[in-house]
């Protein structure tokens, strides 16, 4: 278990154990949380704000949340009772090397040294800070959000030597 | 020279005052360095005088007495008596001169006095000027000028300020032994001399018809108000040392005066003067205000001012002869309220009981007969307020002082007798339910409630009602009672009723939804609603009065409780109560006999069983939207407070025991086992059909635990065949229990361990496999999943992960010395795996969090029992703990600015939490010193905590510190 980080970095057949497997799970409404992720009208996103309240007195529980598109930060709300269900998309993180940049493409690398050049330099402070690090010569890891057959970079950080 | 200096000043104070788009901050600032330049002049008494007789601008004069009040204090020692006097007389002077000028400026006038005059006090010489001030005010009141009377109040006011212990003296740097100095020389020479002042007009004003013109009546409402500053004076005590530092409004303080007072106080036409007083000015709210604070400081009056014990007696006869003369001829004002309830209450706490015993007999039942008029007419509104969800809450409040009240008489009371109050406290308990029921039994309105529990939205952080009124339920709890003879029957035939209309209307229900099948359930039907109310307040007063509050107590049957149940011996039959508690399916009016010979303790908590009943009936039938869940709540609440004392008492605690209640409930006795066997079912039910209420689960798992809690009881429980069901059903990990919130799964794991202290020997491997193993088991299929890694990232990995250590943080909690061998062993392997999982999980705060809880848990419950060789266990454990949290956090800590400001910090404390019970094993250690000596090296608890606090300190930060609930 100690190579546990370098086996995630390096697991090249990730895509082929998730791409038959759903890509979403139902989970009972008072069962999610803050910070966790959920289905709302179609989109994944993540949960920002959650309260519980009920209908009167006697009513029953309801589920309040405020959700951010985790790929274009859309909010969403929703209302729903805490007994029912909703989806959770399954949420991957994956590190890669940052090899190049062309036409605010990004050209990463896995640790198996393969390299894909299909994601965007997002345009937001994370890319500006991206291309900025890369530009000045950093050797950079970025780190890539999927879920639903979207993927995005979401996060830098400097090789740690 | 003057003049330039005023033209200046004036010229900056534009530029100060002037709106931020007209002038910069550099402008701004350099104005208002002028003027801090001018307030720290010296000498400045020439200059001052003549900005004040020549200026126009109310700003800089304000600046003027302000640097004169600074100044004085600087300069005190190089100025002569004649300086002192001749600009106190000035600036007096001035303002009755000028009574045009703004009242601010007037005000700080008079505060530059006040403190001239303060910081003469002590000394001779400058000192006498208080005489002449006083001469002057006299003056200025028998002028009969309406203004100049007003300033004259304003200057007392002042002065009150200035010696008072309060926020509002003015901080001009006294020490704190010279201002009680000060304090105490204005006491005993000019505090009863305000009072007689303010006495002599308030004397003149009361003689004038009403209505009064408004200039009196502006003065009338300053020397009311001066009174009451006077009335409400902290007099400094004899040993002054004590109140070092308590320099604060302090409210409600009691009025105790020294025996210099007593010519004034005593004097029977004061007291009546300030009901008089009161009468006139009631029907304005403010000045109402005023005259109530002077009634309720008077109805506080104690200490040496009374010389003897009759004329304490003679004192309260008038005051209670005056205040009872005044409730019963008007109708209170709804700002009055609060007033007479104080009053009330200061009369009761300040008197002792001697006293009011020797009142005349008609006097002291009138005053009960109107404390339990007014106690119930208040309460009415306060229900009033709490129906139409009111922000005002004066009806509540004075309520609440009201029942304190009460419960200071009746402790009071007791000694002597009860007997007396018993048709008073029988009289408010009847009122309170009625207060919270429907029609036609009580007077609860439906409109303002119905129209919120419709259609508003409650948020789940409003609080519940048995925290929020829980002062007064337990008030309503004590009276319920000292009547227990009538409290139980009624509120058992309270409960039957309603729980009869309940199973009728949810029936009526249930064949509708049948004949209308696959449509939506129908909203909650408003008589269901009424219901639904009604019962759970039946509930809420039920628990009250069959429990009392037992925080850190073991929990009793209340003796009154059971000296009632004890009475009714004679004609109770146990077979017939027993057949009622038995038989929740049917009406207790159904059995035979029930209604003659059933014991009432026992009938009222079979009531609640038969309420149960009906709702895990209801859930059968898939009717959970029917239901309310607050009444779910209420239910489990009551029944884990009264389990608590009821269920399996010990008998060596009483020292007489009723019959019915230990044939219903006591050990050995097949009531009880029936009971828990009930019990069970209904916890059962209640886990797997409401999943999606927490508050319900939480009740529910509570009252599980209040079965396990001791190990007499758990013992019988675990010998119920339900308690390993719910074993067996954990240990499966499927539905209903794998449903549960993962919150709830610490509490139930608590449980489940507690409980294994009570198995019998023969069982006790069995349980504890079943208990443990299904845990590890699970927690190695998680974790040595080949795909473990990979997968670990994945949501619903991550909540198995979650689920297993809340689970093993609940073992660690119900870890207790007869268990802890085994729980130490099958936790060591864990604990080590559970460091990798910190390892690979450190990204995700929630399992960092549950970790280090897990460890923190297990060190505080394990610790202090464990040998030389099992604590370099946990040690090494801890350690490297602490070196993995390090790893992933030193450096590398980003703050995530979505999450809660108090969260952030969340792990940090946990880690100190753990250090911390790792240190108590240098105070707390039970194990055995021989035990096991093990060669090498000794790590010590403190190693590991200072090597934590080596990691963790670095990741405090100035941010760390604002957040107070850390601090």
């Amino acid at each position: 278990m100690g190579d546990v980080q370098e086996d995630i970095d390096n697991d090249s057949d990730f895509q082929t154990t998730e791409s038959g497997a759903s890509q979403s799970y139902p989970q009972q409404c008072s069962a999610l949380r803050k910070n966790g992720h959920v289905i709302m009208k179609g989109h994944p996103c993540k949960i920002v704000e959650m309260s519980t309240s009920k209908t009167g007195k006697h009513g029953h529980a309801k589920v309040h949340m405020v959700g951010i598109d985790i790929f274009t930060g859309k909010k969403y709300e929703d209302i729903c009772p805490s007994t029912h269900n909703m989806n959770v998309p399954h949420v991957k993180r994956n590190d890669y090397q940052l090899v190049d940049i062309n036409d605010g493409y990004a050209s990463l690398m896995e640790d198996s040294g393969e390299t894909r050049d299909d994601l965007t330099v997002p345009k937001n402070d994370i890319g500006a800070e991206i291309t900025k690090n890369f530009e000045e010569g950093d050797t950079l890891m970025v780190t890539v959000l999927s879920s639903m057959g979207s993927e995005v970079i979401i996060g830098t950080k400097p090789v740690t030597k | 020279m003057e003049d330039r200096i005023a033209q200046e000043l004036e010229q900056v104070t534009q530029i100060v005052l002037a709106p931020p788009n007209i002038v910069t901050p550099e402008e701004r600032h350099a104005a208002e360095n002028v003027i801090l330049d001018f307030r720290k002049t010296k000498m400045p008494y020439k200059l001052c005088r003549h900005i004040l007789e020549n200026s126009k601008c109310d700003y800089v004069l304000f600046q003027a007495a302000t640097t004169i009040k600074e100044a004085v204090i600087r300069e005190w020692s190089i100025l002569s008596s004649e300086d002192v006097e001749s600009l106190r007389s000035f600036l007096l002077r001035f303002i009755t001169q000028n009574i045009t000028i703004q009242s601010y400026v007037r005000e700080q006038i008079l505060q530059t006095v006040a403190v001239i005059l303060k910081r003469g006090t002590l000394e001779d010489l400058k000192g006498a000027s208080r005489n002449s001030l006083f001469q002057d005010v006299t003056q200025l009141v028998s002028s009969g000028n309406v203004t100049m009377q007003l300033v004259a109040c304003s200057m007392l006011t002042a002065l009150l300020n200035e010696y008072s212990s309060s926020s509002r003296t003015s901080s001009v740097g006294f020490t704190w032994e010279f201002h009680t100095r000060c304090k105490r020389a204005f006491e005993e020479s000019d505090l009863k001399r305000v009072l007689l002042f303010a006495l002599q007009v308030l004397n003149e004003l009361e003689k004038q018809a009403s209505p009064l013109p408004r200039e009196a009546m502006a003065v009338l409402n300053r020397m009311l108000s001066i009174s009451e500053q006077v009335l409400c004076w902290e007099f400094v005590p004899k040993a002054a040392r004590r109140h070092v530092g308590s320099f604060e409004m302090n409210q409600n303080i009691p009025l105790k005066p020294n025996e210099k007072w007593r010519d004034t106080l005593m004097d029977k036409t004061v007291l009546i003067l300030f009901f008089k007083i009161h009468r006139k000015v009631r029907h304005n709210s403010e000045m109402a205000h005023h005259s109530t604070q002077c009634l309720t400081q008077l109805a506080s009056l104690n200490g040496y001012i009374f010389v003897d014990d009759k004329a304490r007696c003679e004192y309260l006869a008038t005051f209670i002869d005056g205040f009872l003369q005044l409730i019963t001829s008007i109708d209170l004002q709804d700002y009055e309220n609060l007033g007479v309830a104080t009053i009330y209450k200061n009369l009761v706490m300040q008197f002792p009981m001697a006293s009011m015993l020797a009142l005349p007999q008609e006097m002291f039942d009138q005053f009960l007969e109107q404390l339990t008029r007014l106690t119930c007419t208040m309460g009415q509104g306060a229900a009033l307020e709490e129906a139409y969800h009111k922000d005002d809450t004066i009806h509540m409040e004075a309520y609440e002082k009201m029942l304190e009240t009460w419960m200071e008489l009746i402790s009071k009371m007791k000694d002597v007798s009860l007997d007396k109050l018993k048709p008073q406290t029988q009289q408010v308990f009847n009122s309170y339910i009625q207060c919270h029921i429907s029609a036609p039994d009580g007077t609860r309105t439906q409109e303002g409630r119905d129209s919120v529990s419709e259609e508003d939205e409650i948020d789940s952080v409003e609080e519940d009602d048995r925290e929020r009124f829980s002062d007064q339920l337990c008030s309503i709890g004590v009276f319920g009672r000292m009547v227990a003879g009538h409290s139980i029957p009624s509120l058992c035939r309270l409960l039957e009723d309603r729980v009869a209309r309940l199973h009728g209307q949810l029936q009526r229900l249930q064949h509708q939804q049948h004949s209308m099948s696959h449509t939506q359930p129908p909203p909650m039907d408003p008589h269901l609603t009424m219901l639904y109310e009604d019962i759970h307040w039946i509930l809420l007063v039920t628990t009250y009065v069959l429990t009392e509050e037992s925080e850190g107590e073991t929990p009793m049957i209340p003796s009154d409780i059971m000296e009632y149940s004890i009475s009714q011996s004679k004609t109770v039959d146990i077979p017939t109560t027993l057949k009622v508690l038995a038989s929740p399916g049917e009406r207790a009016d159904s059995i035979p006999r029930a209604d003659l010979n059933t014991d009432s303790v026992v009938r009222l908590v079979s009531s609640v069983l038969r309420l149960c009943e009906v709702e895990k009936r209801a859930l059968q039938a898939k009717m959970a939207g029917s239901l309310s869940p607050q009444v779910s709540a209420s239910i489990m609440w009551f029944l884990r407070r009264w389990s608590l004392c009821y269920l399996l008492p010990d008998e060596n605690y009483y020292s007489q025991v009723s019959p019915a209640i230990l044939s219903a409930f006591g050990r050995d006795s097949e009531g009880a086992q029936w009971t828990i066997q009930f019990l069970l079912e209904k916890i059962l039910s209640n886990l797997s059909c409401w999943f999606g209420e927490d508050g319900i689960l939480e009740d529910t798992l509570s009252l599980l635990n209040s079965f396990v809690d001791n190990r007499f009881r758990a013992g019988y429980v675990t010998k119920c065949n339900l308690w390993w069901t719910l074993a067996k059903q954990e240990a499966e990990h499927k539905p209903p229990l794998s449903l549960l919130p993962f919150s709830c799964k610490r509490m139930l794991l608590r449980s489940l361990v507690q409980a294994g202290s009570g198995v019998e020997e023969s069982w006790k491997e069995q349980y504890w496999a079943c208990v443990l193993t299904s845990i590890h088991t699970r927690f190695y299929e998680t974790v040595c999943h080949e795909n473990f890694a990979k997968m670990s990232y994945v949501s619903n990995m991550k909540d198995r992960i979650i689920d297993l250590l809340e689970c093993l943080c609940g073992i660690a909690q119900g870890t207790r010395i007869d268990n802890m061998e085994r729980i130490f062993t099958f936790f060591h392997p864990l604990m080590a795996d559970s460091v990798k999982l910190l390892d690979v999980y450190h990204g995700y705060e929630d399992v960092v969090q549950l970790v280090i809880k897990f460890f923190s848990e297990a060190v505080q419950a394990m610790l202090c029992y464990l040998g030389e060789r099992d604590s370099k266990k946990m040690y090494e454990l801890c350690l490297s703990l602490t070196q993995t949290y390090s790893k992933h956090n030193i450096g590398k800590r980003v703050s995530n600015a979505s999450e809660e400001e108090e969260d952030r910090y969340n792990d940090i404390m946990l880690v100190m939490e753990m250090l911390t019970n790792l240190l108590s094993k240098d105070f707390i250690d039970f194990s055995d010193p021989d035990d096991d000596c093990v060669p090498g090296d000794k790590v010590e608890a403190s190693d590991v905590a200072l090597y934590g606090l080596n990691t963790v300190i670095p990741l405090m930060n100035a941010d760390l510190l604002k957040v107070t609930s850390h601090t």
